[in-house]
């Protein structure tokens, strides 16, 4: 099949490892990727982003970011996404009680955008004092935004621009939405390796199907504005990676989790999304006992 | 029932759901219940307008007619194909929300792959199908310059709807940026 390469939103942005300074992008090269992969319709979106000289204009590209990201927010808000991380959340949470581990119990968001997993999970999970939610990116512009419209609703969770596995406080619970499919082979498995200071993970992404590319493609002309969440979108149903795929790299990066899938069932385009969970063993059968209360069926 | 009536129904419904669809994935809030609300109210206030023009050419066509009344049966033929054409599209759509607001998410999932995201990218060219459909069924030139205003009208809402939303979206986020840039100071 055709390599359309990489998101759009994967090289507009750039920042230093370290110091999570943004590093400026220069526009040519980003032409020059997407040229190579003949994605006429990228390098399109591209020379119409906003430069400064020969580098692509930070404010500019921010906001085209943040309105993908708000037009992205209405597509989970229509799949019931929140409410998806929300029981398997639960889940783990009731694991790590039925285990007594030792509180606060923080549930990091990884790559959390305008955090609405991360606001919905606090304003609508029961999550006690006990719970402390944080949600994590490097785009400056989305986390300020995620900060504001928590403040503005009174919420009590936390966004920083920050590295997710390098923070000073552990996490109990790794959580991602839409993030696994921008890692590929030894990236991915060196992402689940990073997680391994957390009692469990749970990263929720495109659950991929033969029909999953046209259903996305259809999807995303319909409801996305922005030429860039509609070309990222449509391309992040053909980049999902199967269960196998995500199984493996987990049990290679992480092998100290036990690791499981939900909304893996037989009929692929039932189930737009899928769900990895790691454990550590330990937690294993209290979890598998939570998932069960709450009606929540292990595909793999 | 007249099929005028009929067709304004259609027509107000319609835009209401556009009101609704030019407000989506513009506001990343939580609690959208309000504000979803007001923009469902701006699309059935925006309905009016095609409704008053069309009514305004419907009674300017009647006044300066010489036989008013062939002419109302005229446009009432043509009226019940529109509402025909627009009725099956309008039947779908509230049949894939009836499944939509089953509180389960495959039946979600299902609703919107399959019926409410297809449906939005057709409804303009739904629109122009009966404006062909009603133009091919017109006896004289007038009534079919009356459907081709009609599918017009109705797609305009859907523009005006978008460009107020948008203006609005830009406010809120210039109002983010102040309030980010408050913080950072």
């Amino acid at each position: 099949m055709h390599d359309p390469g990489l998101e759009i939103s994967d090289l507009i942005t750039s920042y230093d490892p370290v110091t999570l300074e943004r590093r400026p992008v220069s526009w040519g090269k980003v032409i020059d990727h997407f040229e190579a992969h003949d994605n006429r319709a990228a390098v399109r979106i591209v020379k119409g982003l906003p430069k400064n000289g020969q580098y692509l204009d930070d404010h500019g590209v921010d906001e085209v970011l943040l309105r993908s990201h708000i037009e992205l927010q209405r597509l989970e808000e229509e799949f019931l996404h929140a409410h998806r991380v929300l029981d398997l959340v639960r889940a783990c949470v009731r694991a790590f009680e039925v285990a007594d581990l030792p509180r606060p119990f923080r549930i990091v968001d990884v790559g959390c955008g305008l955090g609405y997993v991360t606001r919905f999970l606090t304003s609508f999970g029961g999550m006690g004092p006990d719970v402390h939610l944080v949600g994590v990116d490097f785009n400056r512009a989305l986390v300020e935004t995620a900060q504001h419209l928590a403040q503005k609703e009174g919420l009590r969770c936390e966004f920083r621009v920050q590295n997710a596995f390098s923070m000073d406080e552990p996490a109990s619970l790794f959580v991602s939405s839409g993030v696994l499919h921008h890692f590929r082979d030894t990236a991915l498995e060196q992402f689940f390796a990073s997680q391994k200071g957390a009692q469990a993970f749970l990263h929720i992404d495109i659950r991929p199907s033969p029909l999953s590319p046209l259903g996305s493609s259809i999807y995303h002309r319909a409801r996305m504005r922005q030429a860039l969440a509609r070309h990222d979108g449509v391309l992040s149903a053909r980049r999902a990676h199967p269960a196998s795929e995500l199984l493996r790299a987990a049990r290679v990066g992480a092998p100290q989790f036990e690791t499981r899938m939900f909304g893996d069932g037989p009929v692929p385009f039932l189930e737009v999304f899928h769900s990895l969970v790691g454990v550590r063993p330990e937690l294993s059968g209290a979890l598998d006992r939570a998932s069960q209360e709450l009606s929540l069926r292990i595909s793999r | 029932m007249s099929p005028f009536y009929l067709l304004v129904v259609l027509s107000l419904v319609d835009s209401i759901f556009v009101g609704y669809r030019a407000a989506a994935g513009r506001n990343p809030a939580l609690h959208k219940t309000d504000y979803y609300l007001k923009a469902s109210w701006l699309g059935l206030a925006l309905g009016f307008l095609p409704v008053v023009f069309l009514g305004s050419f419907l009674t300017i066509a009647l006044s300066a007619s010489a036989d008013s009344s062939a002419l109302v049966v005229q446009f009432e033929d043509v009226c019940w194909v529109l509402v025909r054409v627009y009725g099956i599209f309008a039947t779908l759509v509230l049949g894939a929300l009836l499944l939509w607001t089953y509180p389960h998410r495959k039946g979600r999932e299902i609703s919107v792959m399959l019926i409410l995201g297809p449906f939005t990218l057709l409804r303009p060219w739904w629109i122009v199908l009966g404006v062909i459909l009603g133009t091919f069924a017109s006896p004289s030139a007038l009534v079919a310059s009356g459907v081709v205003l009609a599918g017009l009208s109705q797609l305009s809402v859907e523009l005006l709807a978008n460009w107020i939303q948008e203006r609005a979206q830009v406010r809120r986020m210039g109002d983010w940026k102040k309030t980010a840039t408050r913080t950072t100071d």
